[in-house]
């Protein structure tokens, strides 16, 4: 259908924009988004401050790109440390079976019984703040889900021809799961983890948003709508500036979550 | 029946993971309860007697033990805060809690099932795509910032509701439109899914055959059949519901659960956070059975 590639490009055009804006986007401005100036508090837009200044004088546009950076290393990152452990937990325990891979798949039942948002949030407090903590609270609530998904693809897999013929040539597990398992399971685990990502770019920032982020001042967006709420009547833009920033970011992983899946169901229909 | 002493038994041992995976986690907080409850100008004695009074001078496999004595007879011990047992603490804010759940689940269902409906019937108009992209929009927007914007959009610009802070009913408006938005739109979705799906189905094919009205096809036959899984659905959901009940709780300042763990997480307060994660953990678990149930009392082949 015409609608599924819409997505799947619309999504991905978002996702560029939310890289250049963490990669490139600090270095363009020159302001410094930790700058305090309190005699320039809450000023409007102006061709010195493009998004005006929040209400400690910093510049939002700067604060807003540098946001961007932290969120793109605590939820790109964090979903990555978690795809792979799971992911190679899934694999290896799928293709081993047994009393092992019950034991696993009971576990990462229990992890994803729990509340997803109340998991972080529990490991969240137990680590305490910080940018590399915030990662593994992420990481940890999303890789139960990876195991699951590369469970069931590891053991659909481990029954196809070309499978078994690697296994009668006497090809090695390892070499099995390298060459055949991983590569055929590509799709469905990238439509996973851009699905993960946009999760994990709101429950980070609601983290932050409860106080559970990066240690202030730093530049989160859910930091950022925390402090600017308490000016929502006076200064709503100190809020919306950050959430278009999360929105935009966290529909581009979806988009592209949903038009990768769309488009590995209809190659494996044809 | 039979699988559903199964789901209880499964659900059991998820809920005794729970434990033990929040009772480790509290104890690797950070900071000393005690150094925090002892004061500033605690001596060292004075934080051994705290220590001992809070029972944290015990080993930590002991500490777990006590614990789930406790726990079996409904006691989760004080809070260190206020020094009250935490289920009376928990007892006062579960109503706020569970009214906003059952308001919003009330809010997701009225959106999602016309919605679900009439993407399903004409998967190709105009509407269902409309339909299809907001419901994608709304899933993509965090709840804590829908919740803000609504503020904004009704208290300060319109002012017609106020912006929370309150337990009475106009008060829970905006805080349960915007819980309410997510699962509505995640429902509305899978509804459409379970209905395209069945709509295929022969026996539907039969009621048409038979010139039964459009309507009457897809309300009286298929609805039913492809309640089933957004039953279960919805079941899952509440998990997603208290998670998003935390966030919202806090932007509209309601005393319900979610505010009560995050000013307990940070005055380590670890009696009360434990308290309530397996409360809530509980509360989600008797939704799934509760959708479990309701399930197998639809469909005929689960008898």
């Amino acid at each position: 259908m015409q609608s599924r590639g819409v997505s799947f490009s619309v999504g991905l055009i978002l996702i560029l924009i939310f890289a250049l804006a963490a990669t490139v986007g600090p270095h363009v401005t020159t302001a410094d988004p930790y700058a305090i100036a309190p005699h320039k508090a809450f000023h409007p837009p102006s061709t010195q401050h493009p998004l005006g200044t929040d209400e400690l004088g910093r510049d939002l546009l700067e604060r807003t790109l540098h946001g961007a950076r932290l969120a793109f290393i605590i939820s790109v990152v964090g979903v990555g440390l978690g795809a792979t452990v799971g992911i190679g937990m899934g694999i290896w325990v799928g293709f081993s079976g047994g009393q092992v891979e019950r034991l696993a798949m009971r576990l990462a039942d229990i992890l994803l019984a729990f509340p997803g948002f109340l998991l972080a949030l529990v490991a969240a407090a137990a680590l305490g703040p910080g940018v590399g903590n915030l990662m593994i609270a992420v990481g940890f609530f999303s890789f139960p889900s990876f195991v699951r998904v590369s469970r069931s693809l590891a053991k659909s897999l481990r029954r196809e021809d070309y499978v078994a013929a690697a296994h009668t040539f006497g090809a090695r597990t390892r070499h099995i799961i390298w060459r055949h398992i991983l590569p055929n399971t590509a799709g469905p685990l990238l439509a996973l983890a851009a699905l993960r990502i946009a999760a994990a770019l709101t429950t980070a920032s609601g983290l932050s948003f409860i106080g559970l982020g990066p240690p202030l001042p730093a530049a989160d967006w859910g930091s950022m709508l925390d402090m600017g709420r308490a000016y929502l009547w006076e200064h709503p833009r100190l809020v919306i500036v950050p959430g278009v920033a999360l929105f935009v970011t966290s529909m581009g992983f979806y988009l592209l979550g949903e038009g990768i899946h769309d488009r590995t169901r209809s190659t494996a229909q044809e | 029946m039979k699988s559903l002493l199964k789901r209880t038994g499964d659900f059991g041992i998820t809920l005794m993971g729970v434990v033990c995976l929040t009772f480790l986690f509290m104890h690797w907080l950070p900071g000393d309860p005690a150094e925090l409850y002892a004061g500033e100008e605690a001596t060292v004695e004075d934080l051994a007697a705290v220590r001992q009074r809070l029972g944290l001078d015990r080993p930590l496999p002991i500490q777990f033990v006590q614990y789930v004595s406790q726990l079996v007879a409904g006691d989760l011990g004080d809070s260190l805060r206020s020094g009250k047992p935490v289920t009376m603490e928990i007892a006062t804010r579960f109503p706020l809690t569970l009214k906003l759940a059952a308001l919003s689940t009330g809010i997701a269902l009225v959106v999602a099932i016309p919605g679900g409906l009439l993407a399903a019937a004409r998967p190709e108009s105009r509407g269902a795509k409309l339909l299809e992209w907001s419901g994608l929009i709304i899933l993509a927007t965090p709840v804590y910032w829908l919740g803000l914007l609504l503020i904004l959009a009704f208290s300060v610009s319109l002012r017609i509701l106020p912006p929370g802070g309150s337990d009475s009913l106009t008060h829970l408006i905006l805080p349960s439109a915007a819980l309410g938005a997510h699962t509505g739109a995640a429902t509305a979705r899978m509804l459409k899914a379970s209905l395209v799906d069945v709509l295929g189905r022969a026996y539907v094919t039969t009621a048409y055959a038979k010139g039964a009205p459009t309507w009457r096809s897809v309300v009286v036959h298929a609805l039913p059949n492809a309640a089933i899984p957004v039953i279960t659905f919805l079941g899952m959901e509440t998990g997603k519901l208290m998670g998003g009940a935390i966030l919202t709780e806090t932007v509209f300042t309601l005393n319900g659960l979610g505010r009560y763990l995050v000013t307990s997480i940070a005055f380590r307060d670890f009696p009360a956070v434990l308290g309530v994660v397996i409360v809530m953990a509980l509360g989600v678990t008797a939704a799934n059975l509760a959708a479990d149930a309701l399930c197998a009392l639809l469909d005929p082949k689960q008898r």
